[in-house]
């Protein structure tokens, strides 16, 4: 299964969406599933990298986050 | 043609991207404008993003309740910034390989999977701070950033 995200601007040719495959598919035939979410504006939160952190928790130390430590405390 | 840039990030980057965390925020912010100003496609995968809600809910509860609309932005977010492949046959196939050659096991077997998925997308790179986690990669020409 290969999801795709990726914005669409819907234009007055309202009738055709492109999307270039980012994996290379061997030839053959697929079922495709078009999933439209809400418009952008109504749905976008305020994120971007530079800030996204902003609106995150406040660690007070530098942590690894090891596999080795998530697996082993889950927090349950 | 050139062939595209792919790498995948690792779950702790994505926590240092979300959260306040020193020493490790601004470098991964950093990191990242570099990559994409590199012109890498940026992925991630199923495992990271379930990885990302199980950490990230725990921060949360640490410092004192979760916040649900906070976490699903996160989400939202990372599925809108990221491309993800999921686990295949083919991916499988890949993670029991390198139990094998490599005889990794136990915990390790997480960080292999991140690599077998990955590599079933012809992916060779990954953006982590746990370079040692995926050390036996190295051997198959994987490269860490």
């Amino acid at each position: 299964m290969l999801t795709i995200n990726k914005k669409i601007r819907i234009t007055s040719d309202n009738t055709k969406v492109e999307f270039d495959l980012q994996n290379q598919l061997p030839e053959g035939e697929y079922e495709v599933q078009l999933v439209i979410n809400d418009k952008t504006q109504e749905n976008e939160n305020n994120y971007n990298l530079e800030t996204w952190w902003k609106n995150g928790v406040k660690l007070d130390k530098f942590y690894s986050f090891r596999r080795e430590d998530l697996y082993s405390d889950d927090g349950r | 043609m050139t062939e595209d840039k792919k790498i995948i990030v690792d779950t702790n980057i994505l926590i240092y991207l979300s959260n306040d965390v020193p020493k490790g925020t601004v470098k991964a912010v950093k990191k990242i404008k570099e990559l994409r100003s590199g012109k890498f496609k940026l992925f991630t995968s199923e495992q990271v993003i379930r990885e990302f809600i199980v950490t990230q809910s725990n921060l949360q509860k640490i410092q004192g309740e979760i916040n649900f609309p906070k976490l699903l932005s996160d989400i939202q977010y990372i599925f809108k910034n990221f491309i993800i492949p999921y686990p295949t046959q083919i991916s499988l196939s890949k993670l029991i390989t390198y139990v094998s050659t490599y005889q990794i096991t136990g915990k390790r077997i997480h960080d292999a999977n991140i690599i077998a998925g990955a590599s079933a997308n012809n992916i060779s790179s990954i953006f982590t701070n746990n370079f040692s986690d995926f050390s036996f990669a190295l051997n198959g020409g994987f490269e860490m950033r």
